[in-house]
C-alpha cells in the first residue's frame, strides 16, 4: 500500500514517518553490508585504501570486513582470479549465507583484464558465480568502488525484502582441474560465451554510410 | 667489483681444470655437466663471493635449443650481476639443480620446470608450482597453444 | 641506547601528529611547539564531494573530434588495435563504397565501427602513445559501475567521441602540446603563402 507523497511530506514535517516493512528492512540491509576480506591482487590495495580514512567505506556501513564467509554478505572479488584459485572462490561463495552479493572489482575479475589473452587467468568470475555489479578500471579508484557499492545498495533497496529472503540459490558447482584448463570452462546455466561482432566470421564488404 | 667477463672465464678455467666456458654477449656460457662445480666455485671463492641467486629461469629457442639462465649477485661484496647460461637440448632438457648451493633456487626451479619443462636433478621436491598437478603442457614454450576459452 | 618499546612510541607520535594536523587548533598547537605540519588527512565524502585529481589522472580512452562529431581525427589506420596489449580495441574500417574505394569525410578516411571493451582496458596509454594522428586520448571519468557487463561496458564509436574542447578543458597542458604538434604538421603541408603586396604609396 503506497502512501501519497504529499501526505508523507506533510507528516514528515510534523515528525511522523510512515514506511513499509519492506522499505525499513531494505534500508537496514543496504546500509550495513559486511564485505568478506577477499583481496587477491592489486585491486586489494585500492580496497584497503577505500577502507582507510581518506575515502572511508565505513560511512556506507561496511565498517567490518569479515574474515569468515559465514559472517559476510558481500564478496568483493578484487584482483586477478587465476584458474588455480577459481574453485576456491566458488567454494567460498557457496559458504556464504544468503542473501549474498558479489561485486567484481577491477578489470581482471570482470573479464581477465590485462591477462585476457593469457593461459592461466579466468576470463571473469561471472563464469561460475553470479555477479551483481561490475566495476571496470585497472585499478578502479576508491571513489569508483564506492559508486559500485552505491549501485549495489540501490539494487538491494529495489527488491522486496520477502522475495529476497525466500530466494534460495543453492550451491554452485565447483569447477575441477582438467588437463588443459578448468572443467567445465564455464557454468552453462549462468554464462554463455558472447561472441562480439568482431569474432563473427567475416561477411562480404557492404557499402557503409555516414560516420 | 666484478672483473670483466673474459677475466672471470680465464680465472675459472684456471681454478677448475677440465672446464671450458664461453662468453656469449653479456652471459657466461657453462656446459651442463660443469654447472655444479662452477657454481660452487663462484659462491665459495672470495674473489667472486656470489652468494645470492636472484633469478633462475629458462628461455626457449625453437627448434632445438633451450637455455637455463642464472643471475647471481654478491651481498657480502656488493657486486653483480653475473649472468650464467646453460645450453640444453629442447627435447629432454635436464640439468643439475643448484638448490644445494643456493636455497633460493628451490621455488624458482619448480617454476622453470612447470612453465618450460626443464628437469632439475637433485631437487628435493620437483613439482608444478603455478599450474596444478595434472595439467598437461608447459605454457611458456613457444609451441604451447592456449585453450579456446569461449568454445 | 635501545629501550624496549621506543619504536612503538615513535609510531604513536606520528599518529598523534597526523591527528593534530587535521584540526586548525591542532595546527596552532604544533606551530607553537615548533613542529612543521601539513594539512592533515580529512575524509573526502563521496558522493557529496569528489576528489580533484591532478591533470595527468587517466582512466579510459576516448576519440577526439575537432568541430563536429563527423570530423574525427581517426583515419582507421588500426595501429592502436594492433598495439593494445590485451586486445580490447576492435575496429572495422575504413569505410568503403561499392567499388571498394575508401570514402572520405573532411578529407580523411574514417572507421565504420570503433569499439573498446572497457571491461578489459587497463589504462596503459599505449594506444595514445602510438597514434600518429593524436586521435585517441585518455579521459578521467571513472563512474562506470554497472550490473551488465556486455551491454554497458563495451563502448561504441558514438560513446567514445568527445570534442577537442572537452580535451582542452580536462587536460589543458597536454591539449596545448597536441595542438602545437598538429599546427606544425599543418604548417608543413600548407601551400606557401603568396608574398604580401606592398601598399601603393600613391594611394591616400
Amino acid at each position: 500500500m503506497a502512501v501519497d507523497q504529499g501526505l508523507q511530506s506533510e507528516l514528515q514535517k510534523q515528525g511522523v514517518y510512515l514506511t513499509t516493512w519492506d522499505q525499513l528492512a531494505n534500508w537496514g540491509r543496504s546500509n550495513s553490508i559486511w564485505p568478506l576480506q577477499f583481496g587477491l591482487a592489486c585491486c586489494a590495495i585500492e580496497m584497503i585504501a577505500t577502507a582507510a580514512s581518506r575515502y572511508d567505506i565505513a560511512r556506507f556501513g561496511s565498517e567490518l570486513f569479515r574474515a569468515s564467509p559465514r559472517q559476510a554478505d558481500l564478496m568483493i572479488v578484487a584482483g586477478t582470479v587465476t584458474k588455480k584459485m577459481a574453485p576456491q572462490v566458488v567454494r567460498l561463495y557457496n559458504q556464504m549465507a544468503e542473501p549474498k552479493y558479489v561485486i567484481s572489482m577491477g578489470a581482471c575479475a570482470t573479464s581477465g583484464g590485462p591477462f585476457h589473452t593469457g593461459y592461466n587467468v579466468l576470463k571473469g568470475i561471472d563464469r561460475y558465480i553470479p555477479v551483481d555489479v561490475y566495476i571496470p578500471g585497472c585499478p578502479p579508484t576508491p571513489q569508483a568502488l564506492l559508486e559500485g557499492l552505491m549501485k549495489l545498495q540501490e539494487r538491494i533497496r529495489s527488491r522486496p525484502f520477502g522475495a529476497a529472503m525466500d530466494e534460495k540459490r543453492g550451491e554452485y558447482p565447483v569447477p575441477e582441474f582438467g588437463k588443459a584448463g578448468l572443467e567445465p570452462r564455464y557454468n552453462p546455466d549462468m554464462f554463455q560465451p558472447r561472441k562480439g561482432w568482431w569474432e563473427e566470421p567475416a561477411k562480404p564488404a557492404t557499402p557503409s554510410s555516414t560516420p | 667489483m666484478l672483473p670483466p667477463l673474459e677475466e672471470i672465464k680465464t680465472t675459472l678455467e684456471q681454478l677448475l681444470p677440465g672446464v671450458t666456458l664461453a662468453v656469449e654477449g653479456i652471459a657466461l656460457l657453462v656446459d651442463a655437466k660443469d654447472l655444479t662445480a662452477v657454481c660452487r666455485c663462484l659462491k665459495d671463492n672470495e674473489r667472486f663471493g656470489l652468494d645470492y641467486l636472484a633469478d633462475l629461469t629458462a628461455v626457449d629457442y625453437p627448434p632445438d635449443r633451450m637455455d637455463a639462465v642464472y643471475h647471481l649477485y654478491s651481498m657480502a661484496q656488493r657486486h653483480g650481476p653475473l649472468t650464467l647460461k646453460v645450453k640444453l637440448p629442447r627435447t629432454n632438457p635436464v640439468v643439475a639443480s643448484v638448490t644445494p648451493i643456493w636455497r633460493g633456487a628451490e621455488f624458482q626451479e619448480r617454476e622453470a620446470y612447470d612453465l618450460y619443462g626443464v628437469a632439475f636433478e637433485g631437487h628435493p621436491d620437483l613439482r608444478r608450482i603455478l599450474m596444478w598437478e595434472g595439467f598437461e603442457g608447459h605454457p611458456m614454450r613457444k609451441d604451447y597453444v592456449v585453450e579456446d576459452q569461449d568454445a | 641506547m635501545t629501550i624496549l618499546g621506543v619504536g612503538v612510541l615513535k609510531g604513536l607520535g606520528v599518529t598523534l601528529k597526523t591527528f593534530l594536523e587535521t584540526y586548525p587548533w591542532g595546527r596552532v598547537l604544533l606551530r607553537a611547539v615548533g613542529i612543521p605540519s601539513a594539512n592533515g588527512l580529512v575524509t573526502i565524502q563521496y558522493p557529496d564531494e569528489r576528489q580533484q585529481h591532478s591533470e595527468r589522472f587517466r582512466y579510459f580512452p576516448f576519440l577526439v573530434y575537432d568541430k563536429t562529431p563527423d570530423d574525427l581525427r581517426c583515419v582507421s589506420c588500426k595501429i592502436c588495435e594492433q598495439e593494445c596489449p590485451p586486445a580490447c580495441i576492435h575496429i572495422v574500417g575504413p569505410a568503403k563504397d561499392e567499388q571498394g574505394r575508401p570514402l572520405k569525410a573532411h578529407g580523411r578516411t574514417y572507421p565504420v565501427k570503433f569499439d573498446i571493451d572497457m571491461a578489459i582496458c587497463m589504462s596503459c596509454r599505449i594506444c595514445v602513445d602510438v597514434c600518429p594522428f593524436d586521435a585517441i586520448e585518455m579521459d578521467n571519468q571513472y563512474e562506470f559501475a554497472s550490473p551488465d557487463r556486455f551491454g554497458r561496458l563495451v563502448f561504441d564509436k558514438q560513446q567514445l567521441l568527445k570534442s577537442a574542447e572537452y580535451f582542452k578543458q580536462i587536460k589543458p597542458s597536454e591539449a596545448a602540446e597536441v595542438d602545437a604538434r598538429l599546427a606544425a604538421k599543418q604548417a608543413k603541408t600548407a601551400p606557401p603563402a603568396k608574398p604580401a603586396v606592398p601598399p601603393n604609396p600613391s594611394s591616400a
